[in-house]
């Protein structure tokens, strides 16, 4: 048995992986610990151990997050690294979202500068708040790094500080995501309450262009399978081999209006009028992949959509997206946005 | 479901107190006791220094070390509150509390007769309640909660004990603080201390110190339990003491003091005893 840990700033990860690859596990142990001195020592990493796998001797354990800057070799197998180059290890698009990194296509983005940080996540809140409110906060966060929101404002205050860390780890690279795919992987997008958050939480912050397939790491695996992979690639390939991730749908982004034809094999194709600044949401079920022609101003293009718990989703707001000024009209269309993704009973998880 | 265990409050028999003076001569000896009230070091009369400068102890305890025109290290028994934030230099004055551990310090409640102080309260509302505490000579403030933007637009030494927003003082902090009233205390917010030295000789002072301690605990970690005093960190009662009624998996009902029940996940309590 191996173990591949990820040590994040409220959890470490534990791919534990058995002889037979493809019966591996994740285990999440909560940390608490963090302002004390039990990481130096070791402690920590023999409580995470124990908390895995009991008393069960492993034939190796590899590390990567906040012990990669500690001595603990002769704890581990082979000296911790830091998660951003683990996750490197992987050619995929990610976008991972932790509390202490933020890491997307090989850049990653560490902290959040609450200051400078406060009147962007403000921004993405749809209701009003004080800038003080939201820098209380993080700072709380950061002095306790180990609390889970446990309210609804506290959950929209964490999705709007993953919107903002994710726009400032893609930065103009937009392009990367064209027609593409990415997997979505952290806290942020798996507690959120239906699936129709993950994606508009991606399409806001992302900004993609053209097509984007969304997949979502539900397990928690990637921070600890790129950990696995820098030591023992093949056993990582082998996990990766099973596609772990779930398929949540697809997104289509235009500029300004589209008419939308989806062949469901059906006597009629049914069409889909989409005006320019909103979001519209076709439900696919997960066997679904049906062929799409959609129309705008930038002209015609056919794709196929795959279907999944969130459909597929026509973003016409734009890009760059621009919210409204005034507060009210903002938190207005935040709201609206979120229910045309998030209404639908499938979205539900 | 396992939980940090708090410590706020602790008792050391070996606390250090650096009392500092530029320039000046000794009056004590390294290895001499002192109490309070001592002079352990002066600065003459000068031209350019119009009256003659003398340090107290401030502490009753052993001299340890004297750093020849800077300080003079002593050593004394302590109780030791422990905040999680602290900003400004090195400060000390008698313990002056000016509002309850769960109210605000109010504006009003910072006068002239603050001077020389350091006031307790609750938490601080907003910075114009610092502003007008430097203004009359305030030495510093503890509290449970300011808000994070006050941080860098003070100079006024700060301790925040529980963390950033409109959050109560801990009440065992308070308490003991509210028991300490008049007490001369070291407060270092770089190192997010407020040290209460011991102040007499005799025994009966030390008892009244080691008291106020924290149950000790062995490890960092403990298992929550029905009947545990902890405190919450999370929502609208963040800073709140209460009581652990019962553990459901990762979830802990608590009944707040104050009024009042919750439930909340686990990882968002620190257990205080």
């Amino acid at each position: 048995m191996i173990l591949a840990i990820d040590f994040g700033g409220a959890v470490a990860k534990v791919l534990v992986v058995p002889p037979e690859v493809d019966k591996f596990r994740v285990v999440e142990v909560p940390l608490g610990f963090r302002t004390r001195p039990h990481l130096k020592t070791g402690e920590a990493l023999i409580y995470v151990i124990r908390s895995a796998v009991g008393e069960e001797k492993p034939e190796a354990v590899y590390a990567s997050g906040e012990i990669a800057s500690l001595e603990l070799k002769g704890l581990l197998t082979k000296p911790p690294q830091d998660p951003v180059e683990t996750l490197k290890k992987f050619g995929l698009p990610l976008v991972v979202v932790g509390s202490e990194i933020t890491y997307f296509g090989g850049r990653a983005v560490r902290g959040l500068d609450i200051v400078a940080a406060a009147e962007k996540i403000a921004g993405w809140l749809p209701f009003e708040v004080k800038i003080s409110e939201v820098q209380n906060y993080f700072a709380n966060k950061e002095i306790y790094p180990t609390l889970v929101p446990t309210t609804d404002r506290e959950m929209e205050l964490e999705r709007a500080a993953a919107r903002v860390r994710i726009e400032k780890a893609i930065g103009n690279r937009h392009w990367a995501l064209e027609n593409g795919y990415v997997i979505a992987s952290g806290g942020a997008f798996d507690k959120a309450s239906d699936w129709g958050r993950v994606a508009l939480m991606l399409l806001d912050a992302l900004q993609p262009t053209g097509r984007l397939k969304i997949y979502l790491d539900h397990q928690h695996l990637l921070p600890a399978l790129a950990t696995l992979a820098v030591y023992e690639e093949e056993k990582a390939q082998e996990i990766l081999n099973q596609e772990p991730f779930t398929f949540l749908g697809t997104t289509f982004s235009v500029e300004g209006e589209a008419l939308l034809q989806i062949d469901l094999r059906l006597s009629e194709t049914p069409e889909l009028a989409v005006p320019a600044g909103e979001l519209v949401v076709f439900p696919l079920d997960e066997e679904q992949a049906v062929p799409v022609k959609l129309r705008s101003s930038g002209g015609e293009v056919e794709f196929e959509a795959g279907g999944g718990p969130i459909g597929l989703v026509i973003d016409a707001r734009g890009r760059p997206l621009e919210l409204p000024r005034g507060e009210s009209e903002r938190i207005k269309a935040l709201k609206k946005w979120e229910e045309a993704v998030c209404r639908h009973p499938l979205f539900k998880k | 479901m396992q939980a940090p265990v708090i410590q706020k409050i602790v008792f050391n028999e070996k606390a250090f107190v650096e009392r500092r003076l530029s320039g000046g001569k000794f009056l004590v000896k390294g290895g001499s006791r002192v109490r309070p009230f001592d002079f352990v070091a002066e600065v003459p009369e000068t031209p350019r220094n119009q009256g003659r400068q003398r340090l107290t102890a401030g502490v009753g305890g052993e001299v340890v070390k004297l750093l020849p025109g800077k300080a003079v290290l002593l050593q004394t028994a302590a109780v030791i509150i422990r905040g999680v934030v602290g900003c400004g230099e090195d400060s000390e004055g008698e313990v002056r509390i000016v509002a309850g551990g769960d109210e605000a310090i109010r504006l009003d409640e910072v006068g002239r007769d603050g001077a020389g102080g350091l006031l307790v309260g609750g938490y601080v509302p907003a910075l114009e309640v610092l502003r007008k505490a430097a203004a009359v000579g305030v030495r510093g403030i503890v509290c449970g909660g300011a808000d994070f933007a006050v941080m860098d637009k003070t100079n006024l030494p700060l301790l925040i004990t529980e963390g950033f927003g409109r959050i109560p003082l801990n009440r065992r902090i308070f308490d003991f603080l509210r028991g300490v009233e008049g007490r001369h205390v070291f407060l270092s917010p770089e190192r997010r201390e407020l040290l209460v030295a011991r102040y007499r000789e005799d025994e009966e002072d030390r008892r009244e110190l080691m008291e106020a301690q924290s149950a000790e605990v062995a490890t960092a970690f403990a298992e929550i339990q029905p009947g545990m005093e902890v405190q919450v960190l999370a929502g609208d009662v963040f800073g709140r003491t209460g009581r652990v009624e019962k553990v459901v998996g990762d979830q802990v009902e608590v009944k707040v003091d104050g009024g009042g029940k919750i439930i909340v996940a686990g990882r968002n309590l620190g257990i205080i005893k």
